[in-house]
């Protein structure tokens, strides 16, 4: 229903009782109430609308949600199985499983469906570590003179030092028969107060594949493969005993699950 | 640690007020969510996931009516009363008077009704969830908010939306 700068139309008044009309028409609506009562009368009622439907529903909002909404097949956490190829690792789709039912039976045994805090927690983290590797791999894969700290060529002092600094025994994957080569690696800051390491690797065509791994804040449960995608950069990213790892770069979501499979596979050896 | 899960309670309550049936509300709910867990890969992080579930929910109820138009059913309109804290009369009475209103409103009105009355949305957010254009989520919702009040009041239909427009 169009409206014109002479009329009121009943959009308007529902816009006016809803605090949605748009600024322009206010002084025309306001001024229209002021002599047409039954107009009044109407605002109210569809005021009174959604009073009655809040105090009706409302009540909903406070029930605890049954449990088997909720499948753990189905949980997002292992949404991944339905993605993964053929060739997907049964030993991780096994751990995807254990993780999957150990999330559930917390939730049961908790008996809420509301979020704990290391729930909260790690909803707030995970999309971080998507983000921060994301940023760290723009940053740095398009770099031609300095794109490492450290190069392939001094492997053992990168790993030594990488080590060291982010407090943990660091392993380099090997992508060689995928036909990415090691660039070298560096060392990041990673809110909050930790240290990030950025491992990068880069095949015969110059793209390059970053690993980002950062210690994650204590209680974190373990999360199958996530995948997201930040200012084109497509990234597979997952919590492992409270370290969080992301491979990043611009491929096809099929290529780069296959190097995180495979990185994941060397990490657990 | 799943993003989906506080948005639980305000789809079941969506779900509730525009089945008006707490069974099919549940089944309405199951079914959105295991959508939204098919389609996760798809959502945009950082993006309004509210909205996103909402579409879902919207998807799927309207497969519902579509697959449910080919047979009646009955609303037990008495189930809800267990739902609301009404303790008079009275209040029963009006409560049973929107219900049944609101059972009257057509799927697409109930909807944008439900969306901005009890949801809160914006207009955007709506015309985002039910992809029309705004223009059709105020006529629509306009619409649907006077055929309630009509409906509430004992007041006969109108059905000429247009006739309503009022010349200062």
């Amino acid at each position: 229903m169009s409206t014109n700068n002479n009329s009121v139309s009943m959009d308007d008044l529902v816009a006016f009782a809803d605090g949605q009309l748009e600024s322009a028409r206010e002084q025309i609506v306001a001024d229209y109430l002021n002599t047409h009562p039954e107009a009044v009368q109407q605002v109210s009622a569809y005021r009174q609308q959604s009073t009655e439907l809040h105090r009706l529903f409302d009540p909903i909002l406070s029930t605890p949600i049954p449990p088997h909404l909720l499948p753990p097949e189905r949980s997002p956490f292992s949404v991944a199985s339905q993605f993964f190829p053929p060739r997907w690792n049964w030993g991780i789709a096994a751990a995807v499983a254990w993780v999957a039912l150990g999330i559930t039976l917390g939730w049961v045994i908790k008996g809420q469906w509301g979020a704990p805090a290391e729930q909260v927690a790690l909803m707030q983290q995970t999309p971080i570590l998507l983000r921060q590797a994301s940023i760290a791999h723009a940053v740095y894969a398009p770099e031609v003179m300095h794109p490492v700290e450290v190069a392939a060529k001094d492997e053992a002092h990168l790993v030594k030092w990488l080590s060291k600094r982010l407090n943990t025994q660091l392993q380099i994957p090997s992508f060689t028969e995928q036909g990415f080569s090691l660039v070298g690696g560096r060392l990041l800051p990673a809110e909050p107060g930790n240290a990030a390491a950025q491992v990068m690797y880069e095949n015969k065509q110059g793209q390059r594949l970053t690993l980002y791994v950062r210690a994650m804040e204590k209680k974190e449960a373990d999360t199958s493969f996530r995948f997201g995608v930040n200012k084109g950069i497509s990234v597979f990213y997952w919590i492992d005993r409270d370290w969080g790892y992301a491979l990043s770069g611009k491929f096809e979501r099929a290529k780069l699950l296959e190097l995180a499979d495979l990185a994941y596979r060397q990490f657990n050896i | 640690m799943n993003p989906v899960i506080e948005h639980l309670p305000r789809l079941r309550r969506y779900a509730t007020a525009l089945t008006r049936d707490t069974e099919r509300a549940e089944d309405l709910l199951q079914d959105t969510v295991e959508r939204a867990y098919r389609k996760w890969h798809l959502w945009q992080p950082n993006s309004n996931l509210r909205a996103w579930l909402f579409s879902i929910m919207h998807n799927v109820y309207m497969n519902q009516v579509a697959r449910e138009a080919k047979r009646p059913t009955l609303v037990p309109l008495d189930e809800m009363l267990e739902v609301s804290s009404a303790a008079n009369n009275e209040a029963q009475m009006a409560t049973r008077d929107l219900l049944a209103a609101l059972a009257q409103l057509s799927p697409e009105q109930r909807e944008v009704v439900l969306l901005v009355c009890l949801e809160d949305m914006k207009y955007e957010e709506v015309a985002y969830v039910l992809r029309i254009p705004i223009g059709t989520v105020r006529s629509r919702l306009a619409r649907g908010r006077e055929q309630l009040r009509r409906l509430m009041e004992g007041l006969p239909n109108k059905d000429n939306v247009a006739a309503f427009k009022v010349m200062k």
